[in-house]
């Protein structure tokens, strides 16, 4: 830093002092060399010239001693001339240069003067004298007036003359004129940098006078101001400093209010805004509490709705089966069919409850499109056989068989869609048709030959609780909310749905549906024709857009005549013959009789279930053991079955043996329930108390299928899935179905965390159950009726007793103030008291349970005091000897 | 040319001594008849003492024989016989010579040396009539004597040329009464060897003109030792006396001219000119002041010293 001071790049006075006397020290250095070696040389000059002159003169006068050998005048001329100042001496040499008179003092001659060579003009400098010499010639003396001839050049010289000019006084005043330049240059060049200085700082001070003032006004000090003492530029730019620095400080001062002002303005903002935020949020609470309470509400409702339900169909069903009467056994069935249907209204209730709220959640996941629409459009088909409506699904083969995204809402889709065409058509048929549209998007065309909508009634159809009209309504029943589900549903996967309907003449609903298609295994190609025989064009589309996946030729046939050439003329790898509800059954029948008679090659029949079980003469089933009888419409999988010869029975024979099944339920008495129920599947299972047991089993063997409680200690069920399915582990992508009392909004998000398949709630049906087992165990057909029936063998007493231990642990929690683990208690008594649906007692547990999840301990101590009694006169009525 | 300067130099006095009686007697004899020739008169070169000369011819034959045309030429072409033809100058003589050998011309400007050596090489120069620059050493002598009257002992040194002069000047210096001392320097001698025994034994120098160098080579040491020695030196010439002579006798352009105007005007009343080297008719005296003053010599004024020397040399046979 020390020397910064001395950085002509950042010091201005040295740069302006190094302008001014560097050309100056130049110019006074050259000045003075010059001056010096000038007057060097001018001083040696003048000792030379009077040298010159001198021997110049004496050549001329000393021709005649020289010439007369005068050595007496040459040696007072040459002590003469050495006595003058300047002159060492002098010398006269002959004309053979050999000394004739030398003065005292005169050089002598030696090495660096040798007197016989001849100098000439030149002259010697030794040391510190300086050596000339002349020629001495005898001068002609034109004494002619008229010459005839000019006088000629001078003969040989008489002699010679040297003298030496002493320079010792030249050498002593070349020193001084040394000294005298050196001393007047410094003297110049010193007055010189000062008055450069001088010039210099009159320059930098007010320079440096501005740059602190302009310093100072950048750290912020606006009052800063420069100061003035000339009238030059520096003045001016001085002045208008100041005035930038006026208009700053204005500037600045005029901010600060206005920041200040603003800042007021902002802080009565933010306060404003504060109380604003105070009140939404206190808004917002209220929302969410009324929310939650709504959602509770919807909730409880839900089951206060269902749970007489349940008892009523429980009810009903044991009344059904005790009875004998068959009219009471009626009305017990149609008693029980009410309270489907009612059930089924209660269900969409809570699912667009669930829409309207958010809490329908669902994970996209990797799923077969083709089975999801099979299943969906399959279960649906009996109804609409049953009123001899047909029922066409046709999946044209460009459609991949898998995709990724959200299964559950296009089943639910296809559910509503499909189920209002079914529900709207009284005759005709329904017809299913997916494809591609030029997007790459999932069509679906749902189109029926039913009742069609008005069109001023269109444009409300997919709007909640809006039926057509309310003869509707009254004809159909149903809530309405069938199609703002699926609408809801369409928007939630990014999709459109249209609507085409003409009254009287039928509805086409158009869905397209933007899904990620993945590759799939390609079902087994079959070599070979396949002949498709149906009377019924559509069924013919149907069958060949199926079977055209599995066989490398598909050919229809419309009529028997065609059949029999078509036998006639080729060796089908297969022949596919679909019943058509259009067609009179005798006709169909004989034709079938003909057909399989004579056919030798594998025959599927694909027909309605209903008309296997009731137009097909058993003999006929038992004649061709071969041939396959696939309830109509048949899937894919349907048809592979068959045409690997995999033996299918009676379609009422389902088969789960071999399967094998993991069931996680902390509650003893449910995990019986379900242990009993699969044991009469034939299926094998393992059971597990725990979330931790669930991991280890899982961790030890391959299951196929897990049936998983959600809430369970220390490992809930997710937090056992969350483990089972990390990638790589045994039963990552074994299917699960969860089954829980809880369908709330936490719960839904909680299962978005997990692969889930199935959600069942409790109380499970226990044919949702088996018919889930066999979907996702890949095994066709129903449920056997001798799975079901646990009513009668299971005994009493120990449900009733667990009943007894699940309130006593209940209000051992709240005398703790432990809700976690009454919260867990009232879960399992939940679904204890949901297993024979006993009215009272489950509609007791389900309120227990609703108030003990909201944290109301006394009324849920009220509650478990009732549910005691009711216990204890339950099992009065049903255990004692007299029941 | 008249007088001296206010400087104290040397002072040029023109005395036409002898043109007075020569003009009467061309009168008197009647005016020769101005033929109709003309004269050319042929110049060496533009130097000034040839012009002064010319210049002099033709104003004083204008002033003879008025009517004769003069002609200055620079070079001679083919001119009448009848014309007069006049040289000024060694080099117009030896040019008029080889145009034309056969006729008889004057020259004018010449020294006797170099009349001398032309003749030997031109035998037909004879019938040509020349003026002579160098004055007869009986002038030298007679100005000697008169000048320093008490001088016993007179030096002089000649050369290869004038040394032929050396028996008339040692005559004539008995004659008036001098010791005649007389060296002969011969070239290559040392000067001084030779000059010095002579001029300290002498009371006076004369100098007699040699070649150029030879003048140029002697009058240093001449006058040199004779200021040394004291010794005062009559010179051939005024340079001589401007060098450090006391006094000299000499012609100058003017003279020549004069002689040359009268000699042509002769000619055209009386016949050719006479054939020969002629001495110069007419002379002129310079004096040295302050070589007289150096030397103690009281210098008579300018006319008396003209008249006294035209008298002494009338007085001389």
């Amino acid at each position: 830093m020390k020397f910064a001071a001395f950085d002509i790049r950042r010091n201005l006075q040295l740069r302006l002092l190094a302008i001014g006397s560097l050309p100056l020290l130049l110019i006074t250095a050259l000045l003075t060399g010059y001056s010096i070696h000038g007057r060097h040389g001018d001083i040696l000059r003048k000792v030379e010239e009077s040298g010159a002159h001198m021997i110049d003169y004496l050549s001329k006068t000393v021709d005649f001693a020289l010439y007369s050998s005068n050595l007496a005048l040459l040696t007072s001329m040459a002590d003469t001339i050495a006595a003058v100042p300047g002159i060492r001496g002098v010398t006269f040499l002959d004309r053979q240069r050999q000394v004739m008179v030398a003065s005292a003092d005169f050089p002598a001659s030696g090495p660096n003067l040798d007197l016989t060579q001849p100098l000439g003009m030149a002259v010697r400098e030794m040391r510190d004298v300086l050596i000339l010499e002349r020629g001495v010639y005898a001068v002609p003396m034109e004494v002619d007036d008229y010459p005839a001839t000019a006088a000629g050049p001078p003969r040989a010289p008489l002699g010679w003359v040297v003298i030496a000019m002493d320079l010792t006084e030249a050498r002593r005043a070349q020193h001084e004129t040394v000294v005298s330049s050196i001393g007047i240059g410094a003297g110049v060049l010193g007055t010189a940098l000062l008055m450069a200085l001088v010039l210099s700082r009159s320059v930098v001070t007010p320079i440096r006078d501005l740059t602190n003032t302009v310093i100072r006004l950048r750290q912020g000090n606006l009052a800063a101001r420069a100061q003035t003492t000339t009238r030059d530029e520096l003045a001016h730019l001085a002045a208008g400093i100041n005035h930038l620095a006026d208009a700053v400080e204005r500037s600045q001062l005029d901010l600060k209010q206005q920041v200040a002002q603003a800042t007021r303005d902002l802080s009565r903002t933010l306060d404003e805004l504060r109380t604003k935020n105070q009140e939404l949020e206190i808004a917002g609470e209220r929302a969410e509490t009324a929310n939650r309470a709504k959602t509770d509400f919807l909730a409880r409702m839900s089951h206060e709705l269902r749970t007489p339900l349940t008892s009523i169909q429980g009810f009903v069903r044991l009344l059904e089966r005790d009875l004998q009467n068959a009219a009471d056994r009626n009305y017990c069935h149609i008693i029980d069919q009410a309270s489907v249907s009612l059930l089924a209204m209660i269900d969409d209730i809570l699912e667009f409850t669930k829409l309207q709220v958010g809490a329908e959640s669902s994970r996209a996941e990797p799923f077969d499109v083709l089975e999801c629409i099979e299943d969906c459009v399959r279960l649906l088909a009996p109804a609409a056989h049953a009123k001899g409506v047909e029922v066409y699904l046709d999946i044209h083969p460009a459609v991949p068989a898998r995709a990724f995204g959200h299964a559950r809402w296009l089943r639910q889709i296809l559910a509503n869609l499909v189920g209002n065409a079914v529900k709207f058509t009284p005759h005709g048929h329904v017809l299913v048709l997916c494809g591609l549209d030029p997007a790459g998007h999932f069509s679906i065309t749902v189109s029926d030959t039913g009742i069609g909508i008005e069109p001023d009634q269109q444009q409300q159809i997919f709007a909640a609780f809006v039926q057509a009209d309310t003869g509707i309504a009254r004809r159909f029943g149903g809530t309405g909310l069938g199609l703002a589900i699926a609408h809801r549903h369409v928007e939630l996967l990014g999709g459109t749905i249209e609507l085409r309907s003409n009254p009287d003449a039928g509805s086409d609903f158009r869905v397209s549906l933007p899904l990620q298609w993945q590759s799939a295994a390609t079902p087994p190609q079959h070599a070979g024709q396949v002949l498709i025989y149906d009377t019924d064009a559509r069924g013919r589309n149907s069958a060949r857009s199926l079977l055209q996946r599995l066989f490398d030729d598909a050919r229809v046939l419309a009529t028997f005549d065609d059949l029999i050439d078509a036998m006639a003329d080729t060796a089908p790898a297969a022949l596919v013959i679909n019943w058509s509800l259009g067609e009179p059954p005798e006709r169909q029948l004989m034709s079938l009789r003909h057909v399989l008679d004579e056919l030798r090659c594998p025959i599927i029949v694909q027909l309605p279930l209903r008309t296997l079980h009731e137009v097909i003469p058993r003999d006929l089933i038992d004649k061709h053991p071969n041939v396959h009888w696939l309830g109509k419409p048949a899937g894919i999988r349907d048809f592979v079955a068959a045409l690997t010869d995999t033996v299918v029975r009676s379609p009422g024979h389902a088969d789960l043996s071999g399967i094998q099944v993991l069931v996680a339920e902390d509650n003893d008495f449910s995990r019986l329930l379900l242990t009993t129920l699969l044991e009469r599947t034939g299926c094998t299972y393992r059971a597990t108390p725990d979330g931790r047991g669930a991991i280890a089993a899982c961790g030890e063997q391959k299951f196929d299928v897990i049936l998983m409680d959600i809430h369970m200690p220390e490992i809930t069920g997710i937090g056992a899935l969350l483990q089972i399915q990390q990638p790589g582990m045994l039963n990552a992508a074994t299917p699960v179905v969860v089954l829980t009392a809880d369908q709330l909004l936490d719960e839904g998000r909680e299962l978005g965390r997990v692969r889930v398949a199935r959600v069942l709630g409790k109380p499970y049906d226990e044919r949702q159950l088996l018919e889930s087992l066999l979907q996702l165990s890949g095994r066709t057909g129903a449920p056997a009726a001798e799975w079901f029936g646990s009513g009668d063998s299971m005994p009493k007493e120990p449900y009733f007793d667990e009943i007894e231990h699940l309130v006593s642990r209940t209000h051992e929690f709240l005398a703790d103030a432990d809700l976690g683990g009454a919260r867990e208690a009232c879960h399992q008594l939940a679904g204890i008291v949901a297993v024979y649906r006993l009215g009272e007692l489950e509609k007791l547990a389900r309120i227990l349970h609703a108030l003990v999840r909201v944290g109301d301990a006394e009324r849920a101590s009220a509650i478990l005091v009732k549910l005691r009694q009711e216990n204890f006169a339950m099992r009065q009525r049903t255990c004692s000897p007299t029941a | 040319m008249k007088g001296s300067d206010s400087r104290g130099g040397p002072r040029r006095q023109p005395y036409l001594v002898w043109s007075f009686p020569w003009a009467w007697v061309w009168v008197c004899c009647g005016a020769p008849s101005l033929a109709d020739a003309d004269v050319r008169l042929l110049l060496a070169n533009e130097t000034p003492y040839y012009r002064a000369a010319a210049d002099s011819f033709r104003h004083h034959l204008g002033r003879l024989a008025p009517g004769v045309a003069v002609s200055i030429h620079s070079v001679a072409n083919d001119w009448p016989a009848e014309d007069i033809l006049v040289s000024i100058g060694s080099p117009a003589l030896t040019e008029l010579r080889a145009r034309y050998p056969d006729r008889a011309a004057l020259h004018l400007f010449i020294t006797s040396d170099f009349w001398r050596e032309q003749s030997l090489r031109d035998p037909g120069l004879g019938n040509n009539t020349a003026v002579a620059l160098d004055q007869p050493p009986q002038r030298l002598l007679t100005l000697a004597r008169l000048l320093v009257p008490e001088a016993h002992t007179l030096s002089a040194v000649l050369g290869p040329h004038s040394s032929q002069h050396g028996a008339e000047l040692s005559g004539g210096a008995i004659a008036l009464g001098f010791e005649p001392r007389i060296g002969i320097l011969a070239p290559g001698d040392n000067p001084i060897a030779t000059l010095w025994p002579l001029i300290s034994a002498s009371q006076i120098t004369v100098t007699l003109p040699d070649s150029a160098d030879f003048n140029r080579a002697v009058a240093r040491w001449l006058l040199q030792l004779s200021f040394r020695a004291k010794i005062p030196v009559i010179g051939f010439s005024r340079a001589y006396t401007d060098a450090g002579a006391l006094a000299s006798v000499y012609s100058t352009p003017e003279n020549i001219g004069q002689q040359g105007a009268e000699l042509v005007a002769e000619r055209l009343a009386h016949g050719p000119f006479p054939p020969g080297l002629l001495p110069p008719r007419y002379y002129t005296l310079a004096t040295n002041a302050t070589v007289a003053e150096a030397l103690g010599i009281v210098l008579p004024a300018t006319a008396a010293l003209q008249n006294r020397y035209a008298a002494a040399l009338q007085e001389q046979p």
